[in-house]
């Protein structure tokens, strides 16, 4: 009875939480008298808070709970035939997965936010936010029932928005003639698009779920497991397009990927690293995956073939945005969406092997567990989750850090501070080679994993369903075009903010003296470290990560990644044609030790031939002239010109003659709900035709809806009376009816 | 000879034939254009000149330029110690030889030449890197299609276990298979497209605008410069090597063959390469030069020819029977 000792230390997580978001929110009225206490109480006790809450993942994933605990119900007062209210709490392995990054992350996060928030105004609020944050998402993940679930997803949109909030709120403090106009209306609508996303996609899941709820009468994920759907199909479908359409818009899934960017650069850097490293996974697929591999069954074949699609399309877009992002921080929150759709690919190759035709197919029962193919792509996609959330959170910080430092992220305004801050560059650096997806760091692993759970998923077509064969290509081509591009994309990055030289004098004179404080460095090293190790140990991770396919899925042999630490490898027997001959089993191996050593030799060769203890310095070669790091540097816009060329905005297919202002092509006005010219740098722009849409689709709706309100009031009496009269019949028509 | 020596043997083979490989082909070029042309052996003596000499670093660089030629090497060089180059192990490789895997040791390369290029601040620099990232761009997705094509026939996408256990059993029907035609037609694209061996890369020129990883080059000199000669030499070898391994697994170093017919074997192993090489130089030779855009209509071709071999290997897998 495990769970039952530690449900104290449940209610001291959430002390923690609670009194530091009071803490927090109450001292920031006397911040003037007692300066940073208040910051330093309400995160000192966020990181209580997240350590604990890491505690409690760990030991939820040694020991999962057998059952849910019932905290409280509310049955009288309710009409009979509404489901209970009751707080249930539950943690089986993929909840304790989900607490224990929130935890450590948010424990990690608040350690560095002694420094990014110091000397920062509403450092108290934020502080004290942070915390109900935190707080909000780790409720949501232990919550067993419907309402709950909702009222913290719900909690989770509220205090967020309030952080959105953070940029508006700094630029009104400053006098008005100093601040930008285009930059307020921008950090103006970070806070109006959010909720408007989030809540649509909040409805949608919530239309979703409630659905579920009716049909098994009980508001408790426990009755929507026991729930069959067979014979239901309309239900079941319609609750898969509601799931995948409201966590998809929460996941910014494309094409409702543009809050994302719009959204989460306008947030304080601290607590970016916390929503776009894990949150924002925490609220798409966590309940994605529960409500696909949990509450529905059986899986239509077809399921798998659209989020297949949309995977691939959102790992496409996400990294061309990020591409043609001018600040480090929208080019992050872009690529995050690219990551998402890699993970995504993961989920919808499980859920097409789960499907109950695949099962048919392979002469099992349309119920029975899906084969084990199915579970490797499901560790693939968590895999995938796992690294994102510590290699994206690692390169938010280190853009933390780099604020901290020069007070800018403006891509074009950086450069050359690997010379400056070693540390800081170093961690940066290992992001973005382990984002890239490179051996041997940890993204290389996950991508490696969804690939091969890709090839090997090929074994699907066999069901005679050409539509998945013809996803499965579409989807390795976006993905295989979108991992080159994020190696163009790291490049471009990496090379404008750290390499090179300072593309701004003024930047390097505002330069605080060192590199950042020891809290942050911490931070930075530690995550670079969990990023090389989730890449040298793929072996132990992927066991690991194997219990929740095999819980969820209810496997029957349990999924092997090998017995060696370092290596990962599987073998899959694949089911033969009628017809054909007996395939051999489908056999994927990875192993760092062999591949250290192929790169190590040769290096170490290299390194001893190329060893000098003196070198000369010299002059670059700049074809004569003298240099100048501001012009002759390659820009980003120039750097990635091939790729985003193609969607320049041109008047009637003319190039705009060289040296002149495009004035035509038309500057993003300030007043559009979703900007979608972007621009690149002067005179650059390109289209973000998804915005286009979204905005275009918005305005029809708004103009439609009051075009109708005015012919509906149309302020004539008879109408009115009219109206009353319609309404009467019906209630009539209701209440003789339901006798 | 025990599976790690034979590793160990096939890198420091396929390290030492890089170059060989690049100085004929520069030779054959030189003689169908009427010009002496230096003997094959000389870019070794370029390198060993080049490994003599003292590094100028420039002002505005840092380690990462000073290491990336060598982190460049170590990515080009690994598939030597990794993949079946020389050999073709019966059992499960002591290697990591998976195709998944050399494709992203290529791109590392490539990431890496990117951020040299950027880390010097010169203007020529950056271009390269934007140019050689792009083709990473064009070239990723195709081999993964051809990664996915032998998936479909092999069953894995591990390369020693492709050759030993696929390709070499049907050796005369893959020449009659189409989806492996076409993978072969695609590889050979790719390997023009990646070596830098299309009319529109101009490596040997005076102008540094039309070069794409050799304006990375520039700001190099000695043993760094040594270094990235040697890893472009690497990359053309073990493209082609690959092409061969899979359509022509002959005159292969085994563990049961005794120490000098190995070692006879591993000689052989430039003379093996020799046949591509001069088809390289003669394909190179007949053609125009083109400009910098026209790269992606070979690149998409073998794209499109991947997509194409995916397709009739499913077809051929589970639809088509008899």
């Amino acid at each position: 009875m495990a769970y039952f000792e530690l449900s104290p230390i449940i209610m001291l997580a959430l002390a923690c939480h609670l009194a530091g978001g009071a803490a927090g929110i109450f001292l920031a009225r006397f911040a003037k008298r007692t300066g940073q206490a208040g910051t330093h109480l309400a995160l000192t006790l966020a990181m209580a808070g997240g350590g604990l809450v890491a505690y409690l993942g760990a030991c939820y994933w040694l020991d999962p709970m057998p059952e849910p605990v019932t905290i409280a119900s509310l049955v009288r007062g309710l009409p009979s035939s509404f489901p209970t209210l009751r707080l249930e709490l539950f943690a089986d392995r993929l909840a304790a997965f989900f607490l224990l990054l929130i935890g450590m992350l948010s424990a990690l996060v608040a350690l560095y936010s002694f420094v990014w928030l110091k000397d920062k105004a509403q450092k108290n609020r934020i502080a004290g936010m942070y915390n109900l944050f935190v707080l909000a998402a780790w409720l949501m993940v232990i919550a067993n029932d419907v309402y709950f679930f909702l009222a913290f997803l719900e909690c989770m949109t509220l205090v967020f928005t309030f952080l959105t909030m953070y940029r508006h709120n700094l630029l009104l403090q400053q006098p008005s003639e100093q601040v930008d106009p285009e930059e307020m209306v921008a950090a103006e609508r970070a806070f109006k698009v959010y909720p408007v996303f989030s809540h649509a996609g909040v409805i949608l899941v919530t239309v979703a779920l409630v659905l579920l709820a009716l049909a098994a009468g009980d508001a408790s994920f426990d009755a929507l497991r026991d729930l069959s759907l067979e014979g239901k199909p309309g239900l079941a479908n319609a609750v898969f397009l509601l799931a995948l359409a409201g966590l998809g818009i929460k996941g910014g899934f494309s094409p409702a990927h543009p809050w994302v960017s719009i959204v989460h650069p306008y947030s304080p850097t601290t607590t970016h690293a916390l929503t776009l490293g894990l949150i924002i996974k925490v609220s798409s697929f966590y309940m994605l995956i529960r409500i696909l591999f949990e509450f529905l069954s059986p899986v239509a074949w077809w399921w798998g073939v659209l989020v297949l699609v949309v995977a691939g399309a959102t790992a496409l877009v996400g990294v061309f945005y990020a591409i043609t992002s001018r600040d480090l921080k929208t080019a992050l929150s872009n690529h995050s969406v690219e990551n998402m759709g890699i993970i995504l690919a993961g989920v919808g190759l499980a859920l097409s092997l789960s499907s109950s035709e695949y099962n048919a197919w392979l002469g099992q029962d349309m119920f029975a567990a899906p084969p084990p193919l199915a579970g490797l792509a499901l560790v693939a996609a968590l895999y995938h989750l796992l690294n994102h959330t510590a290699f994206k959170s690692l390169l938010y910080l280190c853009t933390g850090a780099i604020e901290n430092r020069t007070g800018t992220v403006d891509l074009e305004k950086l450069g050359g501070l690997v010379h400056r801050f070693p540390w800081t560059s170093i961690t940066f650096l290992v992001g973005a080679v382990a984002i890239a997806g490179m051996p041997p760091l940890n993204g290389f692993v996950s991508e490696w994993l969804t690939l091969q759970a890709v090839f090997a998923g090929h074994n699907l077509v066999a069901m005679g369903q050409p539509w998945l064969a013809v996803s499965l290509i579409a989807l390795l081509l976006m993905l295989g075009i979108a991992f080159g591009l994020t190696a163009l994309a790291f490049a471009k990055i990496t090379g404008e903010v750290l390499l090179g030289a300072p593309r701004r004098p003024e930047i390097s004179a505002s330069e605080k003296n060192g590199d950042v404080p020891w809290r942050m460095r911490a931070t930075l090293l530690v995550l670079s470290i969990v990023c090389l190790c989730l890449g040298l140990f793929p072996g132990t991770v992927a066991n690991q990560l194997a219990e929740i396919p095999h819980d969820l899925l209810k496997l029957e042999a349990p999924l092997s990644f090998g017995t060696s630490a370092t290596t990962l490898e599987y073998d899959v027997s694949l089911q033969s044609v009628e017809g054909k001959e007996q395939p051999r089993p489908y056999q994927a191996r990875l192993a760092m030790l062999p591949l250290l050593a192929g790169i190590g030799l040769p290096a170490v060769l290299g390194l001893v031939l190329s060893w000098r203890w003196r070198r000369l310095s010299g002059e670059l070669w700049t074809g004569g002239a003298a240099y100048q790091p501001e012009a002759m540097q390659i820009s980003g816009s120039a750097f990635s010109y091939m790729v985003w060329s193609w969607l320049e905005p041109r008047k009637e297919g003319k190039r705009p003659p060289v040296g002149e202002e495009v004035e035509q092509a038309g500057t993003s006005t300030a007043s559009e709900w979703l900007p979608w010219r972007l621009n690149l740098s002067e005179g650059r722009r390109v289209r973000e035709p998804f915005r286009q849409i979204i905005d275009a689709a918005v305005g029809w709706l708004i103009t439609t809806s009051e075009q109708f309100g005015n012919w509906f009031q149309g302020g004539d009496i008879r109408r009115y009376l009219g109206y009353l009269f319609v309404t009467f019949i019906i209630m009539l028509l209701v209440a003789v009816l339901w006798q | 000879m025990n599976a790690y020596n034979l590793s160990l043997l096939q890198g420091l083979v396929f390290m030492a034939t890089g170059p060989l490989v690049v100085g004929t082909l520069r030779w054959v070029k030189a003689r169908l254009q009427r010009r002496q042309g230096a003997v094959p052996l000389q870019t070794y003596r370029d390198l060993a000149k080049l490994l003599r000499k003292q590094p100028v670093i420039p002002q505005t660089a840092s380690a990462v330029f000073l290491y990336a030629p060598v982190a460049i090497f170590a990515c080009y060089a690994a598939p030597g110690f990794m993949a079946p180059v020389l050999a073709l192990p019966r059992e499960g490789p002591p290697g990591s030889g998976d195709l998944v895997i050399l494709i992203a040791l290529l791109a590392l390369a490539r990431l890496i030449m990117g951020l040299a290029g950027m880390d010097a601040g010169a203007p020529f620099g950056g271009l390269g890197s934007s140019r050689e990232l792009f083709l990473n761009v064009l070239t990723e997705p195709t081999l993964l299609f051809v990664a996915y094509t032998l998936a479909l026939t092999c069953s894995t996408t591990d390369l020693a276990s492709v050759m030993a256990g696929c390709f070499r059993e049907k050796i005369p029907a893959v020449y009659a298979d189409p989806p492996m035609l076409l993978l072969g037609i695609s590889l050979a694209l790719v390997l023009l497209v990646e070596a830098g061996r299309l009319p529109v890369d101009n490596p040997t020129s005076h102008l540094e605008l039309t070069m794409f990883g050799k304006a990375i080059h520039l700001e190099y000199g000695g043993p760094q410069l040594a270094l990235l000669e040697w890893a472009e030499a690497l990359r053309l070898t073990f493209l082609i090597t690959l092409l061969l391994n899979l359509f022509a697994p002959y005159l292969l170093v085994s563990a049961d063959y005794p120490l000098w017919l190995n070692a006879l074997l591993a000689l052989l192993f430039p003379a093996k390469l020799l046949l591509v090489t001069l088809a390289l130089a003669l394909w190179e030779s007949l053609q125009a030069k083109m400009r910098l855009r026209a790269i992606v209509t070979p690149a998409l071709t073998a794209l499109v020819v991947a997509i194409i071999a995916v397709i009739l290997a499913i077809a051929e897998r589970y639809m088509l029977t008899g």
